[in-house]
């Protein structure tokens, strides 16, 4: 079995001018310092069958389904 | 994994909207920050909506498992700061929504998580004129 790797980083000063930002969204980030990890989802669903053209009535019940 | 946390220091900060699960944190967090955001955004072209009209759980997509990271790669990580610190200027943000993180500062984890479901509805009358004006002669 193969050692693990040994990554060592030495993180010097850092200095930033200024940051202008439009916009943060859909399970993103914007850190300004350390963190261990991150873990961002975003699903966004519009398959063709969400368009429904025809008479204007309530959306139909869908079977609920078991949370797997 | 070794991770010393910096000093961060920022003049001048501005948010304009933080919205949908959003969150902006100034300072060190010990544990995970997670966020959750679940949307159905129903778009019809004559707006009339029934109450508890549409159901979560009637849609696949706001139950479909997450798929995860596999396990921590063969590394070891070493990261050491000597208390050198991150200096920022202004910061200027417009917006922070659906799960989004905006921290200034350490922390363990960060997680975050979005599902949106989108319905459009049109009804048949605006379809058939469209319909209408894409034949030949019309």
């Amino acid at each position: 079995m193969t050692a693990p790797i040994e990554i060592n980083v030495n993180n010097g000063p850092v200095t930033i001018g200024g940051l202008a930002v439009r916009g943060v969204a859909s399970s993103s980030a914007l850190l300004i310092g350390d963190t261990e990890s991150f873990t961002l989802y975003s699903y966004f669903d519009t398959p063709p069958e969400s368009v429904i053209i025809g008479p204007l009535v309530p959306l139909p019940e869908l079977p609920e389904e078991e949370e797997e | 994994m070794t991770l010393t946390c910096r000093l961060v220091t920022a003049g001048f900060v501005y948010v304009n909207t933080v919205s949908s699960s959003g969150i902006v944190q100034f300072g060190d967090a010990a544990g995970a920050t997670t966020s959750t955001n679940r949307l159905i955004a129903v778009q019809r072209a004559v707006p009339i909506y029934d109450k508890d009209e549409t159901r979560f759980s009637a849609y696949p997509l706001f139950y479909k498992l997450k798929l995860q990271p596999g396990g921590e790669p063969p590394a070891r990580l070493n990261s050491s700061s000597a208390g050198s610190p991150i200096r920022v200027g202004n910061v200027c943000v417009l917006g922070i929504s659906t799960s989004s993180v905006l921290r200034f500062g350490c922390s363990g984890p960060i997680g975050g998580e979005s599902r949106i479901v989108n319905i459009r509805q049109f009804n048949d009358l605006q379809f058939n004129n469209r319909d209408a004006e894409q034949q030949p002669g019309y």
